[in-house]
């Protein structure tokens, strides 16, 4: 099992100096996270003024969301980067367990700290649907 | 100013609606075999507990008889689903290439199921199956009366579905049992319908709510045996549906009207299947138990009752084979309280000189707390039967049949089988339809171009011409067509 584990001393270096250099380095020290058959995958980039990116591939079905809390990613996001970033381009199909995490991770963030980018239509309709329609940024990211 | 009870019930609502959200979102993206597979799991499993979730509802409700209830959670589980298990209920539902209209089936969201004491664990296995049909997530509000079966038949039917690959809570039930909670509900942004069954006030709740809701309220049926009717046979029916489940059905005869010429012979028939004709006093004596002067309504302390206990109830010393109570009664209103709507083994008795005095009898008792729910007739006049049907106001006119089975559908008649009867806008309702899975999605139309041929053909400049007649405009427009 993979985990999203980020280097204790990287994010100590970034918490000390918030700088782009050591958010990326912070974020360079995480691990992807996916389910043993690569049905689905997590992976991590830097992005501007400290923002997380988590670039998600596959179907967001319950064991990618089990996956996912094994990783234990919502309190690395807790932790990591001023905002958190789920990029959607690649997902095609969103479970209840991972509609939970988009919840819980846009309430542990806040306002304006939390966005949902590239969605396809379909799950676009899903995000709506779920009511995490203001989480989803317009015209993508 | 918020009291702390609102508060709290707002909160409640908040989280039952933000997972209701969810599984909405998560089921809109079921296909029909996916959706279909969740419905057949849900139907195995409450068939599977039919009899432990009956006997559940009668010891915990005291109400009904407990082998009727496993009869009525075999309907819900076994006849409704097979009404509904192939329809088409996902995406595309229809498509005429000559009309060009498209019909695409989408859920309506989240459904709030107000549950009644009475069909405490029928209704929401009923309401359950139609909702995930329609890939809607549900919440169960149970009469606090009934809550522990109710919330028991939720759970069997969730655990069913969740095996099956429902999402996560797409079946919930709410366990707090006070007004505020209720309303909370109710008034929730993020709920699509209110499906409610129960009593008045709870259903005028449900409308005044501001979301959409199917409301089923009280019934007060008439049953009027007809000239041609087979008197035997109508009587051995109306004791089918007034006995049983102690004639907790809303859709169960109230009153029965029968022509005069023929009265002694319905007096002994019904005396024959087991029938026991009060006196007046004796009226009086159920009238004081069987009826709350002050709320306008049944006492609660009869319904579901045998007629046994409502004797003793009502102080009356009755054989022991007696089936049924019948109140002969001269009036219809609020001077005659068992003209009312009594969900016991009570029927109020009236005879009428010839159709139309009997017809107009049926129509007082009709508009007496029943207007949009239920009659029935026994007849074997196709011309009485329409008039009969044409004349009350009821969402369904059940013939020859025990009503409260009929009514319910898929029985003894082809009517849809529901345990929530629309009752038309006399009830305060957008339909009179036995309500099932279709009521619970939203229908999109695609409508591809097919150009109107009148109008194509008709000179539009002529719209303008002030000294064309209509009549002469209707003319042109028709022409050669």
């Amino acid at each position: 099992m993979s985990s999203v584990n980020y280097c204790p001393e990287s994010h100590a270096a970034w918490l000390k100096e918030p700088t782009p250099a050591t958010f990326e380095r912070l974020v360079a020290s995480m691990h992807t996270c996916q389910t043993p058959d690569q049905d689905f995958l997590v992976t991590f980039a830097a992005g501007p003024e400290a923002a997380l990116i988590c670039r998600f591939r596959g179907k967001m079905g319950s064991n990618a969301a089990l996956e996912l809390e094994a990783c234990r990613l919502v309190e690395v996001l807790k932790e990591v980067g001023a905002s958190v970033v789920f990029d959607l381009k690649e997902v095609s199909f969103i479970s209840s367990a991972f509609l939970r995490i988009c919840l819980v991770t846009a309430k542990l963030k806040g306002e304006g700290k939390f966005h949902l980018v590239n969605p396809s239509s379909e799950c676009h309709k899903v995000l709506n649907i779920a009511g995490l329609d203001k989480w989803v940024a317009r015209g993508g990211a | 100013m918020e009291t702390k009870e609102t508060m709290d019930a707002r909160a409640v609502a908040n989280e039952l609606l933000e997972k209701a959200r969810s599984a909405a979102a998560v089921f809109s993206q079921f296909d029909q075999t996916q959706t279909d597979a969740v419905v057949k799991a849900v139907q195995l499993a409450a068939l599977r507990e039919r009899v432990r979730l009956a006997k559940m509802a009668h010891e915990e409700t005291g109400m009904g008889v407990w082998q009727d209830k496993v009869v009525k959670n075999a309907v819900a589980a076994l006849i409704v689903y097979e009404a509904i298990k192939n329809e088409k209920t996902v995406g595309v539902i229809k498509d005429d290439p000559v009309t060009g209209l498209m019909e695409i089936a989408q859920p309506v969201g989240p459904v709030l199921a107000v549950t009644p004491v009475t069909n405490p664990t029928s209704t929401v296995i009923f309401k359950i199956l139609i909702a995930l049909k329609s890939r809607n997530p549900i919440i169960i509000s149970p009469h606090r009366k009934a809550s522990g079966c109710s919330v028991e038949t939720a759970k069997v039917c969730y655990a069913a579905a969740l095996a099956a690959g429902a999402p996560d809570d797409c079946i919930q039930w709410s366990v707090h049992e006070t007004r505020e909670h209720t309303q909370a509900l109710m008034n929730h942004p993020d709920l699509a319908i209110i499906l409610a069954t129960g009593g008045g006030g709870l259903v005028k709740a449900a409308y005044s709510s501001g979301t959409p809701a199917i409301g089923v309220g009280a019934g007060n049926v008439p049953v009027f045996i007809e000239k041609s009717a087979d008197l035997p046979f109508a009587v051995a029916q109306i004791f089918i549906s007034k006995t049983f489940d102690n004639g907790t059905i809303c859709a169960s005869e109230q009153a029965v009207v029968v022509d005069a010429s023929f009265k002694d012979a319905a007096i002994a028939e019904f005396t024959r299947n087991g029938g026991y004709f009060l006196n007046a006093a004796e009226v009086k004596a159920v009238e004081a138990v069987a009826f709350d002067r002050d709320k306008g309504m049944m006492n609660a302390a009869v319904v579901g009752q045998s007629v046994q206990r409502i004797a003793e109830l009502a102080g009356l010393s009755i054989p022991a084979e007696v089936r049924m109570l019948l109140a002969p009664l001269n009036g219809v209103g609020n001077d005659y309280p068992l003209s009312s709507e009594i969900l016991a083994p009570i029927l109020a008795f009236y005879t009428a000189d010839g159709f139309d005095a009997a017809v107009s009898l049926c129509l007082d008792l009709n508009y007496h707390g029943g207007i949009g729910h239920s009659a029935s007739i026994f007849s074997n006049d196709n011309a009485a039967i329409e008039k009969f049907a044409t004349l009350m106001n009821a969402g369904r006119i059940v013939v020859n049949v025990p009503s409260s089975h009929g009514a319910v559908g898929g029985i003894y008649n082809m009517l849809s089988p529901s345990f929530t009867l629309g009752c038309g806008t006399a009830g305060k309702n957008i339909t009179t339809d036995n309500i099932s899975a279709k009521h619970l999605l939203n229908i999109q139309r695609v409508a591809r171009r097919r150009d109107n041929e009148r109008l194509k053909r008709f000179d539009q400049t002529l719209f303008f011409d002030e000294s064309l007649s209509p009549e002469a405009l209707v003319t042109r427009y028709n022409i050669n067509y």
